[in-house]
């Protein structure tokens, strides 16, 4: 009977995978024995009676992932000399979809630590995130491959999304609670310092070669803070007499917000346990140095569609034209900062839904739902994993089904004290994959005794009959 | 055991699937090639036209010409038909041409010695006594110079005349010379008589003949003439008179002793043959100037319907012959050619009466009995060379009874010549080549430029012909100093000519659409040009039956060209 429920659990999941389309995997398998294990659910705290991170390398992350493509999708071995590698523009362009994006991600606890009072446990981090996105369209390089020799006779190069960028600081006040043998309940409170931002509100830049001519329409409106520097541009025309100007440097810490986390575990028998966690839920509102990049002159068509010209001028005037047009565009694509009072962006909000299954002594079967607010949009994986669990060692290996099916990832955790994860996006060769994440910290912990009275008992029977005979 | 070996299996898979997860080789950027792109742009990008004004330039033949005018001739609808060029010259052969300026008859005294006259006692009774009646005085005019020529006048109106007397003898008693003579006659037609009065105070009078007519007489047997003259002298007597013999000598003078020509107003005689020559070289380069001239060479025009109307005004009262077969065209290379054909012995009309114009016309060419030599025109003239003969000659006319002698003014006759030609721009072009600037490309040249990532261009033409002849279409570049050194096209491209009728009328337009690649050598070498060319030859189109008709052309006729290119690049960089 129990075999059935595990093949009906697995065989559900894998019919789950199909509706997942997280294109980016962010962090790494965790252990709920970690200290930083609070940072997915609070109510992880692992077993530790007190526990610091190393300053700054507590916890020290770092990502990238790509909406699919891979660096051999661009860079490639060379089909006609063998010993030299090639930029594949013309494959590239053929593996993108219509939007793409690159993200870069940072993460650095700073500061961190914790102890345990009764069956509440308290902790404090400092973490610091760095998340950057660029954005395109598959038009910009159908632009560079084909030009106007393209099938769709418009192109959008830009559309809604350009750059992004979010780097804060979060300060997290955690307490998490045993409420019985079973539940644990836990939460984080959270203020952001928000150290800089770029929120594209849109950027649309479209071409049009339709109807015998060229056209091209911009939009741009971007946001930017920091708490930095004041800068602005100047001149009347950015691409003409323009520059962009900056003040001195002067620290300021009005960009703040706030936020939570909340987080449950529930264990179903001795080998079953369940979690929940909702992480980031908050905002940080932008007050300094609050620019708007915006287009002077929005959606302003510049057509390239020919000139009328006399027989005995036509070099001239297509000189002249051509001329215009640089001028047109420059004109069109004109850019200019306004101050901005402020604005308020939400912290990207997180999910986790979990389940632990100890099949055999020591060796766990592991799923992890992941889901993420991003961009206006929603985004989810799934995450299976075996591990294997000793005192003073831990590996998982794992795959997760996000929006391609293999992404392997590793973990290990040397005593809680050093640990190590990393993810690949669709390969295991760097080259190949579409994304790669990777994160190591060092803490130092002291277990809770009861932690270590139950590993006594949890040490199977040696069977001594034979000694009997 | 099981587990451990398990737990060793686990580690060493992974181990050696994530040692091998970065091969360092797929990061080496040493190692990336040169990277080239090769989008594509294709956009319209001329729409020009090309008028066949551009090629002739129609209005050089008439800019700052005197007498040259390029009319627009119209159906009977109104519609446009055609073009033709007008040319007038106008010239006149004056009185200093037609009479010799310096002819004086010689005109002698008449001296009247009267000898002894008797005045006789009259008892004091004081009135007219006749001295003498009826006398001749005839005046002798001695005919004009060179004699052998003939010329004689036969009577004069009188611009300057007199007849005077004069004496040197003391007058006792006052004489009155009543002259009369059948020869002169006042503007009234009244023959002359009138009174001149000599006194001891007054030794002379005269008597003024301007506006006479004065009739010269033949002499029998001499070249001289004569006019009839008579005279009274009657004496005025008074009661102091004193009677008695008295010597008097008079001498009557007529027109000062000569008879210029000055002196006449109109003269009617005989002017034997005269010959007058009228030379003129008209610099007439209506072909000349400079873009047509490059364009048009001597024998590329078939003029048709050429023609010319010659239109004389004379108001002399003399025949005339006139011969204009040495009405010469000069084309470049002293080439020269009679627009007559054969010898065209013309007779100007006379003027039938004084103050009065004849106008004599004559036609030339088409639809007429004169034939013009239109390859003088078609070898492109600059120069009309005017060798005219006039042969004026006596002609006394009769009509209907009444006599028209033959009359001449010395001082104003003229002979007035307005020859208009009508070149009718209706022509058969064969072969005729023209090459049109069209302007450089040097933005190609620019560093950093669109000319640098352009590795071959599709050029896409779509032609609308409304020129009536065919073309044959290349672009040609060329040197600064106009020398071609290629072409852009390997091989001129065809456009028919627009349709044309039977009658040399243009109908509709044609159209021809065609692509051709420029290569990336005549890609390099249309940006080392200095100039770029379009190159035609055109030939005048044909109807349907296979005939190249004299076609009209219509200066505003054009050929469209629109041009369409499909650019593609190479944008090659390394990293």
């Amino acid at each position: 009977m129990r075999n059935i429920r595990i093949i009906v659990l697995f065989a559900s999941l894998l019919a789950f995978v199909s509706t997942l389309n997280a294109q980016r995997l962010g962090d790494a398998v965790y252990f709920s024995s970690l200290p930083q294990a609070s940072q997915y659910n609070p109510a992880f705290h692992g077993d530790n009676s007190f526990y610091l991170s190393i300053p700054a390398l507590g916890k020290l992350g770092f990502n990238f992932n790509t909406s699919g493509f891979a660096w051999h999708d661009f860079v490639n071995q060379h089909p006609d000399y063998k010993d030299s590698l090639r930029l594949d523009f013309e494959g590239f362009d053929k593996k993108l979809k219509d939007n793409n994006y690159f993200d870069l991600g940072f993460t650095d606890e700073i500061l961190g630590f914790g102890f345990k009072i009764g069956k509440n446990h308290f902790s404090f981090d400092v973490l610091l995130n760095v998340e950057t996105k660029l954005s395109f369209s598959k038009g910009l390089f159908d632009l560079i491959v084909y030009g106007t020799d393209y099938k769709d006779k418009h192109m959008n190069i830009f559309d809604k999304k350009l750059l992004d960028v979010n780097a804060y600081v979060s300060y997290a006040l955690g307490l998490f609670r045993e409420i019985n043998d079973k539940l644990t309940v836990g939460g984080n409170l959270k203020m952001y310092m928000g150290l800089a931002n770029v929120s594209s509100k849109k950027t649309n830049v479209h071409l049009d070669f339709r109807n015998d001519k060229i056209q091209t329409l911009s939009d741009v409106e971007i946001n930017t803070a920091n708490s930095f520097i004041h800068w602005y541009m100047t001149g009347d025309n950015l691409f003409k007499d323009g520059s962009v100007e900056n003040d001195d440097f002067k620290l300021s810490l009005n960009n703040m917000g706030f936020g939570f986390d909340v987080g449950a575990s529930y264990k179903l028998n001795e080998d079953m346990q369940l979690s929940f966690s909702l992480v980031d839920v908050g905002y940080i509102k932008w007050k300094s140095n609050a620019n708007t990049v915006r287009s002077k002159h929005p959606n302003t068509p510049v057509e390239f569609s020919g000139i009328r010209t006399s027989y005995n001028n036509i070099g001239d005037d297509i000189d002249q034209y051509l001329d215009d047009i640089v001028d047109s565009l420059k004109y069109a694509f004109d850019l200019e900062t306004v101050e901005n009072s402020g604005y308020t962006t939400m912290v990207p909000t997180k999910v986790y839904l979990g389940y632990s299954w100890e099949f055999f002594s020591h060796n766990y079967l592991n799923a992890l739902y992941k889901g993420r607010f991003i961009g206006g949009g929603y985004e989810n994986s799934l995450m299976l994993n075996y591990s294997f669990k000793m005192k003073y060692f831990q590996l998982s290996l794992g795959n997760t089904f996000a929006s391609k099916f293999f992404n392997p990832n590793v973990f290990v955790s040397l005593a809680d004290i050093f640990y190590f994860g990393a993810s690949f996006a669709s390969s295991l060769n760097a080259a190949d994959a579409s994304g790669l994440s990777f994160q190591f910290g060092f803490n130092v912990a002291l277990k809770s005794k009861t932690e270590k009275k139950t590993q006594v008992e949890d040490t199977p029977k040696q069977d001594v009959s034979f000694l009997e005979k | 055991m099981r587990k451990k070996s398990f737990l060793y299996l686990i580690a060493s898979f992974t181990v050696l699937v994530f040692y091998s997860c970065v091969d360092e080789n797929d990061f080496d950027v040493d190692r990336i090639a040169r990277t080239t792109l090769k989008p594509t742009v294709e956009a319209n990008l001329i729409d020009v036209d090309f008028y066949l004004s551009d090629f002739f330039s129609f209005d050089s033949i008439t800019d700052e010409k005197e007498g040259v005018e390029l009319v627009t001739v119209y159906d009977a609808n109104g519609n446009y038909d055609y073009m033709q060029i007008e040319v007038d010259k106008n010239f006149s052969i004056s009185e200093e041409d037609i009479v010799d300026f310096n002819t004086v008859m010689e005109i002698p005294d008449v001296e009247l010695n009267l000898g002894s006259v008797y005045i006789p006692a009259l008892g004091g009774i004081t009135g007219t006594y006749t001295l003498a009646s009826n006398q001749d005085a005839s005046i002798i005019v001695a005919p004009f110079e060179p004699v052998e020529e003939h010329r004689q006048i036969d009577s004069a109106w009188l611009s300057n005349a007199d007849i005077r007397v004069a004496t040197s003898s003391a007058l006792p008693v006052t004489l009155k010379l009543v002259i009369y003579s059948s020869s002169i006659k006042s503007p009234a037609g009244e023959t002359l008589r009138d009174t001149l009065v000599l006194s001891s105070t007054s030794l002379s009078d005269v008597v003024e003949l301007n506006n006479y007519r004065v009739y010269l007489d033949k002499m029998t047997g001499s070249d001289s003439s004569k006019i009839d003259l008579k005279y009274d002298l009657l004496a005025e007597m008074e009661t102091a008179t004193v009677a008695g013999n008295y010597d008097l000598d008079l001498s009557l003078s007529f027109a000062n002793g000569q008879l210029g020509l000055w002196d006449i107003a109109l003269a009617y005689g005989k002017v034997g043959s005269l010959q007058l020559d009228y030379n003129d070289t008209v610099f007439i380069n209506y072909f000349s100037g400079e873009d047509f001239a490059e364009i048009v060479k001597p024998g590329d025009f078939d003029f048709e319907d050429m023609f010319m109307n010659l239109e004389v005004r004379t108001n002399i009262g003399l025949g005339c012959d006139v011969d204009f077969s040495s009405l010469i065209t000069e084309s470049a290379g002293e080439l020269k050619h009679n627009l007559i054909n054969g010898t065209q012995g013309l007779f100007l009309n006379r003027a039938l009466n004084p103050n009065t114009e004849s106008v004599t016309t004559y036609a030339f060419g088409k639809n007429t009995e004169r034939t013009i030599n239109t390859t003088a025109f078609e070898m492109l003239p600059d120069k009309l060379i005017y060798n005219i003969k006039f042969n004026l000659r006596d002609v006394d006319t009769l009509i209907n009874g009444v006599h028209y002698p033959s009359f001449v003014y010395p001082n104003s006759s003229y002979i007035n010549v307005n020859s208009h030609f009508i070149v009718p721009l209706k022509t058969k072009i064969m072969n005729l080549s023209t090459v049109q600037d069209i302007g450089d490309m040097k933005f190609l040249q620019e560093d950093g430029g669109v000319g640098d990532y352009l590795e071959s261009v599709d050029l896409m033409i779509e032609l609308t012909n409304s020129f009536p002849a065919d073309l044959d279409f290349n672009i040609v570049l060329r040197k600064d100093d106009g020398t071609v050194y290629d072409t852009i096209l390997d091989a001129p491209v065809h456009i028919a000519s627009a349709t044309v009728d039977n009658e040399g009328r243009v109908g509709s337009a044609t159209n021809t659409s065609f692509t051709r690649r420029i290569t990336k050598e005549k890609y390099e070498a249309l940006r080392d040009a200095e100039k770029v060319g379009a190159s035609i030859i055109l030939n005048t189109g044909k109807s349907t039956d296979g005939t190249q008709h004299y076609i009209k052309f219509d200066k505003d006729s054009k050929v469209n060209l629109k041009l369409r290119v499909k650019a593609n690049t190479a944008i090659g960089f390394d990293i």
